[in-house]
């Protein structure tokens, strides 16, 4: 049984125009247990709309979302609040996925408070803020309990982002462009505590991302999303070495080499 | 190098600070670059590096209230324009400097039409009849059809309308360019065209271009040469073959094995440890020294001078690892103004 | 909030105004204690033009003038912010509920939104009380029903942008319920610019109260600025002190109160370099 299933899902979106826009046609993509797929696609091709789609914050038009193999669409607000917390985000930018009023404590705090009572029982989940903040590497995590996201780095504030979600003992991990809001020099950090935490829990990843060379780094699997379609998926090695679509292979050419 | 051309700009250790409520930022700490006519230079940093501060310093656009240069001199063409005020530069802008940003849209007047900003742009530097004909001709240079001249900012893409924003600033036909980030929103297949875009027209007009990104992948493939900044200094330059080749900063291999996510021997990506700099805090020594794996007492103590590293004098570099030019252990090592 | 505090105290007409609204809620909480004569005290002293025995002169019935202005403070800060506090309380409410669930009752509530715009306030006002009766409770309910929607607009707006953040669609993924999202993680965040509207409904709401009582629609036996200037401008041109010192206070103000508005909004915008 996946862990997540993405069946034959569109999502049409209605501009303020009045025009219709198809942002995801007849998508279809599973992610296994403890799996990482990468999602790659250039802004517009409807990567975005289909990791809220699977996080459950938007309805698709057409199609169903799986969760260990209940469908969302069927199930009542109370239990999709319920089960939708095994699957937890993370944002590109990590200020804007932090409530700026309230400080790292209490944004741990009001996970912590929500996490299912099943999820207290595994023995791998911390049970404090302080352990929550440890666990993402800001050490001594009391140090950081009383700042506001503001007085955080960007490194910092990605971490907290990355600690609430953790706080859930999510079995998937949708990350929308984690590394884009970060400098050069935090991105490995991020990519280590990432596949630390992968490592660690044998979660599973849904990779947003634009950025070819974070896919080739981290997936095991790689769906290229091109106009809201779909247009070639499989392993990592594959896709990103020998590209069977003209689609990929742009994208792959359009990159600047660090080397010639 | 090519010491054949002159230089159309240079920056001599630039100090800039900004002045505001929580202290003073300082931005730049004696930062230094040179651009020969027609050269394609890339200056690299991260967030709080000073590159778009230095860039901005250029044009005099860095505010004039709350920023003051405290040391140094930029000069362009020859001429000493660091200490021209705010209504001095209006007449200057554009010639021969003019400013391409990251972000089109706050820069283009959202309810004139394209043909008309770039008219404008070009009655105001050189007036002139014919003017209709022009916006054609530049519209063409940055390969927009010529329709687009009575679009409005807001119809276009993203990539049209940085082409549009070029379009108005070569109005002014400037020997520099200054692009600040400007591919960073736009998607890896509009960049590519961009940087293509940007190369044919330096070929075509013969300009010289500084290039601020923060992505070594678009430096390699626009610049002849580049600057590593970090906290307001630049720690590396060279030409862009030779610092690709042998990166010799500490700082310029973290950055490299970074964006390339590379792992170690363990299977970990690289990272460069500890956090940004704190720009409120006065720098003594090598401002990367918190964070650098190779670390001396040195060079918390002060800022090496530079050594150069090749026959040529292409490539130097700012770090005790290697000999300083009074050392009689170097050789070749003498200084240079970066 | 440091920084909110001295992006305020940047703005000196701002602080200036402050400092003008604190001295007003004193003078209005010292009502009781005030010294000098009752502002009801008939006398024989009438129309007298200011001196030093009454600094701002006296009426055609011997009442002092500067005992009027102090005793009106009392009347004029409780209208406005009764008045206030209850169309914040209605707008906030009513806005952030559209603004976030929208749908029909988002296009209803902004369609009653628009009548009460489009209608000219200060007349509905004047026909409601003038058809109901006179009363500062009245008033009071009149201004706030007549000033909800300014609040409703901008919190609706303020709503629909935050609920589409990404912090707000992080804390739903938590499984945090709808109704305890709105109100714990969308509403704060949307409150600063109701805030500074609030405060120029204040200014509003005394101007009408003014008005209201300039045409004798208000209480008749309170003390207030609009009732002074309504009975001293029969007097204009032999006893000009009966209209100018009510009327500068009303301008004043009113002109405090919209500069605390514009401070504290502007203090509340991060975005804004002071």
């Amino acid at each position: 049984m996946p862990l997540l299933a993405l069946d034959a899902i569109t999502h049409i979106f209605r501009r303020s125009g009045g025009a219709l826009v198809t942002a995801v046609r007849d998508v279809s993509l599973v992610v296994e247990e403890g799996e990482t797929v990468a999602l790659v696609g250039e802004s517009g091709s409807g990567k975005s709309t289909l990791g809220r789609i699977a996080l459950g914050l938007l309805r698709p038009d057409a199609g169903r979302v799986l969760i260990g193999g209940k469908s969302l669409g069927e199930m009542s607000s109370r239990e999709l609040r319920r089960e939708r917390v095994a699957f937890q985000p993370i944002f590109q930018d990590a200020t804007a996925s932090l409530n700026p009023r309230r400080p790292v404590r209490d944004l741990l705090r009001q996970a912590l408070r929500q996490r299912p009572a099943g999820a207290t029982e595994s023995t791998s989940i911390e049970r404090s803020e302080v352990e929550l903040l440890e666990s993402v590497g800001l050490r001594p995590g009391s140090a950081y309990l009383e700042r506001y996201p503001h007085e955080l780095s960007g490194g910092q504030r990605q971490r907290v982002a990355i600690a609430r979600a953790l706080a859930m003992g999510p079995r998937l991990i949708v990350a929308d462009e984690p590394l884009s809001g970060a400098d050069v020099s935090i991105r490995g950090q991020v990519l280590n505590l990432l596949s630390d935490i992968k490592k660690e829990r044998g979660l599973g990843y849904l990779m947003i991302t634009h950025d070819i060379s974070i896919a080739r780094a981290f997936a095991d699997r790689v769906a290229v999303m091109c106009q809201g379609e779909i247009v070639e998926q499989g392993p990592a090695t594959l896709v990103l070495t020998e590209p069977t679509q003209d689609y990929t292979k742009r994208l792959l050419a359009a990159v600047p080499r660090l080397f010639q | 190098m090519s010491p054949t051309k002159p230089p159309i700009l240079q920056i001599e250790d630039v100090r800039l600070t900004f002045r505001t409520r929580e202290g003073a930022i300082r931005a730049l700490n004696g930062a230094s670059l040179t651009i020969h006519e027609g050269e394609a230079v890339g200056l690299v940093g991260e967030s709080g590096s000073g590159k778009s501060t230095l860039a901005r310093a250029v044009l005099g656009l860095n505010p004039e209230r709350s920023s003051r240069i405290e040391a140094g001199r930029i000069l362009m063409a020859g001429r000493d324009v660091t200490w021209l005020s705010q209504g001095e530069w209006e007449g200057e802008r554009g010639h021969p400097v003019a400013m391409v940003f990251q972000d089109p849209l706050s820069f283009l007047n959202p309810i004139m039409r394209i043909g008309r900003q770039i008219a404008e742009s070009i009655e105001r530097h050189t007036p002139q009849r014919r003017v209709a004909e022009r916006v054609g001709e530049l519209l063409e240079l940055v390969k927009l059809p010529s329709s687009l001249a009575r679009a409005y900012p807001h119809e276009l893409s993203g990539g049209m309308r940085q082409r549009a924003l070029l379009a108005v600033a070569l109005a002014c036909e400037p020997r520099l360019l200054v692009a600040d980030e400007p591919t960073t929103a736009l998607d890896v297949t509009t960049q590519a065209e961009i940087l293509a875009l940007l190369r044919d027209l330096r070929e075509r007009l013969g300009m010289a271009m500084l290039l601020i990104t923060h992505d070594l992948g678009i430096v390699a493939s626009a610049c002849e040469r580049l600057y590593v900044i970090y906290a307001g200094r630049v720690l590396e330059w060279g030409r862009t073959q030779n610092v690709f080749a042998a990166p010799a900063h500490p700082y310029t291999v973290g950055l490299f094995h970074a964006a390339r996510a590379d792992r170690d021997a363990k299977g970990r990506f690289a990272t460069i440890g500890g956090e940004p700099p704190d720009l409120g805090e006065p720098a003594q020594g090598c401002p990367f020294a918190p964070r650098c794996p190779k670390a001396m007492t040195e060079c918390v103590r002060s800022m090496p001078d530079a050594t150069v590293l090749d026959q040529g004098e292409s490539h130097a570099v700012r770090c005790w690892l290697y000999p300083q030019p009074g050392d009689a252990a170097s050789a070749s090592g003498r200084v240079v103004g970066g | 909030m440091h920084r909110t505090w001295r992006r305020f105290s940047s703005y000196r007409a701002g602080v200036l105004a402050a400092a003008y609204v604190l001295l007003l809620v004193l003078v209005a909480l010292a009502t009781p204690f005030l010294p000098g004569p009752d502002p009801r005290q008939i006398s024989n002293e009438v129309m007298q033009a200011p001196s030093f025995a009454h600094l701002l002169g006296t009426d055609e019935l011997g009442r002092d003038v500067l005992s009027g202005i102090l005793h009106g403070v009392e009347v004029s800060l409780t209208v406005g912010f009764a008045a206030a506090l209850a169309a914040t309380v209605i707008g906030v409410v009513i806005g952030a509920t559209a603004g976030y669930y929208g749908g029909a009752l988002d296009l209803l509530v902004m369609r009653i939104a628009e009548v009460f715009q489009v209608v000219p306030s200060f007349i509905l006002a004047a026909v409601i009380v003038a058809l109901s009766g006179p009363g500062l409770t009245r008033v009071v309910t009149v201004i706030a029903l007549l000033a909800w929607p300014q609040v409703a607009r901008l919190m609706r707006g303020e709503v629909m942008r935050i609920k589409g953040l990404e912090f707000v669609d992080a804390v739903r993924c938590l499984g945090v319920r709808e109704p305890v999202i709105l109100a714990t993680e969308v509403i704060p965040n949307a409150l600063a610019p109701v805030l500074a509207a609030g405060t120029l409904i204040v200014a509003q709401a005394i101007l009408l109260e003014a008005a209201l009582s300039f045409l004798g629609l208000s209480s008749a036996d309170l003390v207030s600025w609009g009732r002074m200037l309504n009975s001293g401008q029969r007097f204009l041109y032999n006893a000009w002190w009966l209209s100018v010192f009510p009327g500068t206070a009303i301008f004043l103000t009113v002109l405090a109160f919209n500069l605390l508005g514009d401070a504290i909004g502007a203090a509340l915008n991060p975005r804004a370099e002071a």
